[in-house]
């Protein structure tokens, strides 16, 4: 465990521990950074900033016994560099399902067209004003038979397949299918090194910048997504108003066309247990009798 | 020659040219020019405006927040429309239901006028009636 620790402090960069938490294994909760040096860490960064009280944040539900949890470091936004706060283990069936690409799309198509409305309207022969009166005799004149100077024939007629009236493309796909559209996601985002869990949304300055080099630094990407459940503090947000490639959404506001959207994605730890809460009880409930915004006896 | 005057005319006038489908002149032979015009320039779309970076945000507000809201509920349109998919008809009369008590008289008239029409076309005519 110190070995592969040791190999994984020195490497620095996003990478999945292969040892499960120290918590589990009963081996105590500071481990000393035992500096493995290598030519290639001289070259690449300073020296880690490790905290002696790591957080560690272990699954809450139950994990299928078949399987064991993932990993993400726990970093935090209050100095430039604070990438290793902690360790977090994540739920396995929300965060390391089946990568179902189809189903992303599946899911992203119905978030752009479910409230997709059309307001294209033309008018046919019956609604285009005139035409009712016969322009010329029916025989005689010489020129072609017509009935009215508005049918789809002439200039100015009216449309015979066009577009009618405001419509309306909404369709509902089945809750469950939204749902895994969620986890696959969020298990796309972990597993290609774009999801990164933080402890807090506390940061020293409100200045748009810091947060801007922040993200550079780390590499994070063109575009990040900051989610959290509780209320964001007042820095963040000043910040981020400014930007506009880094947004911050509560975690109501969390959705397939978002994750693909923005390349990273940066949660918290109440995000991580509230989704992981939300997302795990549509695996095991009944199906739905009545509307599940209808009160039911046996849970809230 | 005659580009290069227009040029020139817009030069004077200060416009800028970068907005203007440039025409490029081949001199080929003696005398001749071929006029060839270059296709438009692709126009810039910000892709992070406020409405795109925020697209899709609380679509999953029924799953992820106790199902009290329905995601039909965030769509914003004519209200016989919201959270509803029907053919011609079945907008028709719908609209006719919401919206039929209030609207113009010319407007209602050819409501009328398109649901007879329509209720014939679909159930005395072609194959599937």
């Amino acid at each position: 465990m110190i070995r592969a620790g040791s190999r994984l402090w020195s490497r620095g960069a996003a990478a999945r521990a292969l040892a499960t938490s120290a918590g589990r294994l009963g081996l105590p909760e500071a481990p000393e950074p035992s500096p493995h040096v290598d030519a290639t860490t001289q070259a690449e960064k300073p020296p880690l900033v490790i905290s002696s009280a790591p957080v560690l944040r272990g699954c809450h539900l139950a994990i299928p016994s078949h399987r064991t949890a993932v990993q993400a470091w726990v970093e935090s936004l209050r100095h430039y560099d604070d990438r290793h706060v902690g360790l977090a283990d994540l739920h396995p069936d929300v965060f390391a399902v089946m990568p179902r690409v189809d189903i992303l799309h599946t899911v992203a198509v119905w978030q752009r067209n479910y409230k997709r409305i059309s307001y294209a309207k033309v008018k046919t022969r019956a609604e285009v004003r005139g035409g009712g009166k016969k322009p010329w005799a029916q025989k005689g004149s010489g020129r072609a038979r017509h009935g009215s100077i508005r049918s789809p024939l002439w200039r100015g007629g009216g449309i015979i397949h066009g577009p009618r009236g405001p419509t309306s493309y909404y369709y509902m796909l089945p809750m469950k299918v939204r749902v895994l559209g969620l986890k696959v996601a969020l298990t796309a985002k972990l597993m290609q090194d774009n999801l990164h869990v933080v402890d807090g949304l506390d940061m020293p300055t409100f200045d748009p910048q810091y947060l801007a080099d922040l993200a550079q630094y780390r590499r994070w990407g063109q575009s990040v997504l900051i989610v959290d459940v509780n209320k964001m503090p007042e820095n963040i947000t000043k910040a981020a108003a400014s930007l506009k490639t880094i947004t911050l959404v509560p975690a109501l506001g969390l959705n397939v066309y978002s994750l693909l959207k923005y390349e990273t994605l940066v949660l918290t730890l109440d995000t991580l247990a509230f989704l992981e809460e939300k997302l795990l009880w549509h695996d095991s409930r009944y199906t739905a009798l009545y509307p599940f915004h209808l009160p039911y006896s046996d849970f809230p | 020659m005659g580009t290069l005057l227009q040029l020139a005319r817009w030069g004077l006038l200060g416009r800028s040219l970068s907005l203007v489908q440039t025409a490029r002149s081949l001199h080929c032979g003696v005398s001749s020019w071929i006029h060839v015009k270059l296709p438009p320039e692709p126009k810039e779309v910000d892709r992070w405006t406020e409405k795109r970076a925020l697209f899709g945000v609380y679509d999953n507000i029924g799953i992820l927040g106790d199902f009290q809201v329905h995601p039909k509920d965030l769509i914003t349109g004519p209200r016989w429309l919201q959270g509803w998919r029907g053919n011609e008809l079945q907008r028709c009369i719908r609209k006719k239901q919401f919206v039929g008590h209030r609207m113009f008289d010319q407007d209602y008239k050819n409501l009328n006028k398109r649901i007879r029409f329509l209720y014939r076309r679909f159930n005395r005519t072609g194959k599937h009636r």
